[in-house]
């Protein structure tokens, strides 16, 4: 532990530069981002501008950081001094600690405390956060670091990665952002992928195997690619169509159940503003879901069909899909699509969803900010209520806003927002304070009174629906 | 008192990078207490062969120890034992002199660095990155000699340097190497280096072994080797003369002969008097002279008589 501290000691007095422009960084941006969150006014262009650049800096400090700690003894070479010293390499994790975490923590706990929130609201938010940071971010500078020799060459195997890394995503994953994953999907690849990597860090510490640790690493690379792509393009579907049928059984509740009501659809179930990706069709099924109790709510939905049209047959994996009160929302290939449309068809449609039940609700006086349930904090701007929270929210939260006591001078207000703060956790990004905003019908004023109700996991299930003879086409939305 | 075991000892050693062989399997042992140099020419395999020993570099085949443990598994604490230095050695350029000491001292569980910087001429606020290749190497020796060793491989280090910091260098490397203690059964430090400088080495080598383009040609004690060569000049009678291709015995190395005179290095002169040897094979002797050779004379009839061998073979 000496000997860590006393290298780490010689690492900080010869990387104090480095060190001292990353600090700063941290500081330019603790005092840019919250000038350009609502309820601050409104925000210079510059500033807007230098927050989006800030954070990029911050990444670039990150990698130059990283890179310059680790070869300050490097690996690759034979001629370094320290290798025939007992040298011992716990002083890296002591930089990376307390040089790059530490601070880059600090700075989050500076953000959220100008926010109204403590470093400490969400502990279960900040480790996810930080592990996802580290698991695609420093871990993956760390490795670079260990098998190049100089800033320059690490700059170049940074910029072809993240070249091949955007060529690969946009020529192999386009418009499949709606396929649903397998259960724990994330975790489990974020464990496996980071036990991998991390194993070849290890190793070439370890050895100093250069030429193998890259060779490794372009497997696991290869590997990766080779698992997105075959997931994107649903190679593994009947695997991953398995495990999530596992995950979410067919429901045992007589009275859940999916009603075809043949017919048109009204124009507001139709969805006609959804989002379509390119290739791909709208269909909005005139389908009502029965049986799901009045005050609970539907998360994660999803959609797998299989469709037969005059000896064509098309399997769907798991696709996210959008229920309205007597319709049911999906996309279709446009290939599928026009081979399956001309005609009547044969549909075997699947649907899964997580039911919500509705926990505790809290009233709370809106005012130009207060304290929300869920450690968050809200603010009006211009009449409409921002609410920040610590990383991310943890339960989905539905929120009623009215106005009995005229704070807004007597016009009627009701409205009501549902939101869905889990999905959208502050991953990899700088600034832990996440944003939603409430889209209600009316202004909000300092003196309503807004109704935060929390829902709860309440079990996941899976309806079937036959549907012998359908034209598609019919129900085509754009 | 109990034999103590080598300080270094190789088992059918060898390695390849790709498909050129460095050097073929050799065997070599270095007793401990020695200071064993280590001789060949540019590319003879000397810097591979301490790479190897000090697990910069990975064996294709054969095995070593180094003090005992394999070198495959020398592990960071074991270099608390052992010195390197090479001349390529790339050092932390922003540190001064006393800041590189001071740096490594508490890597070692004994230091003393009291007069090395004085004694090698050191200064100690000047950084490593303005120092002089002859600086440079005094640091490094600074280094590796503060914390005492059992082992020092040195690779090349008086490369390059004036004579007199190559006359420095040796006086405080032999000034500061740990004295044989009887009662420990400890033989004091060992050294090996690999070097050019064939004169300075053999003013304090103890062994010596010569690669040639990666085979080992011989390793054993100094003064065996010194005994074992001598410079043999014949002088025939008037009118006998003996050609420089006659076929002499393969002992006598890079025969050279000049109308009555034959010249010829004997390389196993310690087993008989070479001059009672020579007048039985070459009669019509007039005058035999045999002198002792240099490690120098040596080294360079070696690799004529080699070089020779080959070409004749190709």
């Amino acid at each position: 532990m000496m000997q860590a501290l006393h290298i780490f000691r010689k690492d900080l007095r010869h990387l104090w530069p480095e060190f001292g422009v990353y600090v700063l960084l941290l500081l330019a941006y603790a005092v840019a981002a919250p000038e350009v969150r609502p309820g601050s006014g409104s925000p210079d262009a510059l500033v807007l501008i230098s927050v989006r650049l800030l954070t990029y800096l911050i990444a670039i400090a990150f990698f130059v950081l990283i890179v310059r700690v680790i070869h300050e003894d490097r690996l690759v070479g034979v001629e370094q001094f320290w290798i025939t010293r007992p040298y011992r390499w716990s002083s890296l994790v002591i930089f990376i600690f307390a040089c790059v975490v530490l601070p880059f923590v600090v700075m989050q706990g500076w953000l959220l405390s100008q926010a109204g929130l403590g470093i400490l609201a969400s502990p279960s938010g900040m480790t996810r956060s930080l592990l996802m940071i580290c698991l695609i971010v420093w871990l993956p500078f760390m490795l670079i670091a260990a098998i190049t020799s100089t800033l320059s060459e690490a700059f170049m195997v940074l910029i072809g990665v993240l070249v091949v890394w955007v060529s690969l995503l946009l020529s192999l994953f386009r418009g499949e952002g709606l396929t649903m994953s397998p259960p724990f999907a994330f975790e489990v690849l974020a464990v496996f992928f980071a036990a991998l990597l991390s194993g070849v860090l290890i190793y070439q510490y370890a050895k100093r195997r250069t030429s193998r640790s890259r060779i490794t690493l372009a497997v696991i690379a290869a590997l990766f690619v080779l698992l997105l792509y075959g997931f994107a393009n649903a190679h593994f579907g009947s695997p991953v169509r398995a495990l999530i049928r596992n995950r979410y059984p067919v429901s045992s509740e007589s009275s859940l159940r999916l009603v075809y009501l043949p017919g048109s659809v009204a124009y507001e179930d139709r969805n006609e503003d959804t989002h379509v990706p390119r290739g791909f069709v709208g269909i909005t099924l005139p389908v009502r879901l029965e049986g799901l109790p009045a005050d609970y709510k539907l998360h994660n939905t999803n959609v797998s069909f299989t469709v037969d049209a005059q000896g064509f047959r098309y399997v769907s994996p798991w696709r996210s899909a959008t229920v309205g009160d007597g319709s049911l929302s999906f996309v279709v290939p446009q290939k599928v699509f026009d081979r399956v449309a001309i005609g009547d068809a044969h549909l075997h449609l699947e649907f899964l969803a997580e039911k919500l039940r509705p926990g505790a609700s809290q009233v709370v006086s809106a005012s130009d900010s207060f304290r929300v349930p869920g450690n968050g904090r809200c603010v009006l701007n211009h009449g409409v209520p921002v609410c920040q929270y610590a990383y991310w929210l943890p339960v989905p939260t539905r929120v009623k806003a009215s106005d009995d006591h005229g704070a807004c001078g007597g016009s009627n207000l009701a409205g009501s927002a549902y939101t869905t703060l889990r999905l959208i956790p502050a991953g990899t990004n700088v600034d832990p304070v996440i944003q939603q905003v409430l889209h209600l019908e009316s202004t909000v004023c300092s003196g309503s009174q807004l109704t935060f109700s929390e829902y709860y996991p309440a079990g996941n299930f899976r309806l079937e629906l036959d549907l012998p003879s359908v034209n598609l086409g019919q129900y085509k939305t754009r | 008192m109990t034999p103590q075991p080598p300080a270094i000892e190789a088992r059918q050693l060898s390695k390849q990078f790709g498909a050129a062989q460095v050097f073929s399997p050799l065997d070599l042992v270095v007793p401990a207490g020695s200071i064993f140099a280590l001789v060949g020419h540019n590319g003879a395999g000397k810097t591979t062969l301490i790479k190897l020993l000090m697990n910069i570099l990975r064996p294709s085949a054969g095995a070593a120890t180094v003090l005992g443990q394999p070198t495959t598994s020398l592990s960071s604490s074991a270099f608390t034992r052992i010195g390197y230095v090479s001349e390529n050695q790339e050092l932390p350029e922003w540190m001064t002199v006393q800041g590189f000491l001071d740096y490594l001292r508490p890597f070692y569980p004994k230091w003393d660095e009291s007069g090395l910087l004085a004694d090698l001429d050191l200064p100690p606020d000047q950084k490593l990155k303005h120092l002089s290749r002859g600086m440079r190497m005094k640091a490094l020796f600074a280094s590796v000699l503060a914390f005492h060793p059992s082992l020092i491989l040195m690779d090349e280090p008086f490369s390059g340097l004036d004579p007199v910091t190559r006359d420095e260098l040796i006086q405080t490397l032999l000034g500061r190497m740990s004295p044989e203690d009887d009662r420990l059964n400890h033989r004091g430090t060992t050294i090996l280096i690999s070097s050019h400088d064939l004169a300075e080495i053999e003013s304090f080598a103890t062994h010596v072994a010569f690669l040639h383009r990666g085979a080992l040609l011989f390793a054993e004690p100094m003064d065996t080797l010194i005994a074992r060569f001598r410079e043999v000049t014949v002088t025939l009678s008037t009118g006998e003369t003996v050609g420089a291709n006659a076929d002499l015995p393969a002992d006598w190395l890079s025969p050279e002969s000049c109308g009555a005179v034959l010249r010829f290095v004997h390389s196993r002169a310690d087993r008989e008097d070479p001059e009672m040897e020579v007048r039985k094979l070459l009669p019509g002797i007039r005058h035999v002279e045999s002198e002792p050779m240099t490690l120098r004379t040596i080294f360079l009839a070696l690799a004529k008589a080699n070089r020779h061998q080959e070409w004749s073979r190709s």
